[in-house]
């Protein structure tokens, strides 16, 4: 799994608390393509991550009783354009919401170690 | 402590976390077992003692990071509470000590949130499983450890 120049994707993980984002972390550090270069958990930390990093995925929480949440998905979209935006919530019904909002997957976050890599990858498959 | 298999076929559960998302989410994931039973979930420690004793759970899922206290720290005190109980810590904090540190406290069995899907099911009836290794119930769905 790489991103689409067959590089390691460098991704970062954004939920609303960080020892979350520093699970979630921890475990996609395991797998060698892929590496976490930063973990946060407010709007403007992952905002100023982004911009500071350039990561080429996002994994960001959304719960739909936080605006923040959403909101942090528009903004990464609107200042990182390329960037892949994960978007992983408990909340099964609001995936409209999420893709509206900017982000290319959304996953259910009660199934993370089933569906997270799948959507790396689909996320980051190379352009044909 | 002696080690019972469950009075009746159903398996009583109780959840305590605060992430309402989350307990709709379990609740969800747990409706497609015929046999387990959420009893109620709460998003506290104050809320989970305050549950009638007479509730008697079979398995109780312990998430670390609640409101009024750290999930460790109630492990005994659900214990006391209800002792034919298991308790199964839920949570995101998933390194060997904080493992180690909920095994030592008491808790039954720990399962990552990131696996709960496939390994949550497992961790409730290993854990419900008597010393002599026979099954409580007349069909299994899973056999895998919940460690």
């Amino acid at each position: 799994m790489a991103d689409r120049n067959g590089n390691i994707i460098r991704l970062l993980v954004a939920n609303e608390r960080l020892e979350v984002a520093e699970s979630i972390g921890r475990y996609l550090n395991d797998f060698p393509q892929v590496s976490v270069i930063g973990t946060t958990h407010t709007l403007d930390d992952t905002l100023g991550c982004a911009r500071e990093l350039r990561p080429s995925a996002v994994l960001c929480d959304y719960q739909r009783f936080k605006p923040e949440t959403l909101e942090r998905i528009r903004r990464l979209r609107q200042e990182l354009p390329e960037v892949c935006i994960i978007a992983m919530s408990y909340d099964a019904q609001q995936t409209d919401e999420v893709i509206q909002a900017g982000a290319n997957q959304f996953i259910p976050k009660f199934e993370l170690s089933g569906c997270l890599l799948d959507a790396l990858e689909q996320c980051t498959a190379p352009l044909s | 402590m002696s080690e019972s298999a469950p009075k009746t076929s159903r398996v009583g559960l109780v959840l305590i976390d605060d992430n309402p998302g989350f307990q709709a989410a379990l609740a969800d994931h747990l409706s497609g077992y015929a046999d387990l039973s959420l009893l109620a979930k709460v998003g506290s420690g104050g809320e989970v003692l305050a549950l009638p004793a007479a509730l008697e759970p079979d398995v109780v899922l312990l998430d670390m990071h609640l409101p009024d206290r750290f999930g460790l720290d109630l492990i005994a005190p659900l214990l006391e509470k209800w002792p034919r109980a298991k308790v199964i810590v839920l949570t995101f904090d998933d390194y060997p000590r904080m493992r180690q540190r909920a095994i030592a406290a008491g808790a039954a069995a720990f399962v990552s949130k990131i696996d709960a899907a496939t390994e949550l099911e497992p961790a409730i009836r290993n854990a419900l499983r008597p010393s002599n290794g026979e099954s409580p119930w007349q069909t299994e769905t899973g056999t895998s450890s919940g460690y």
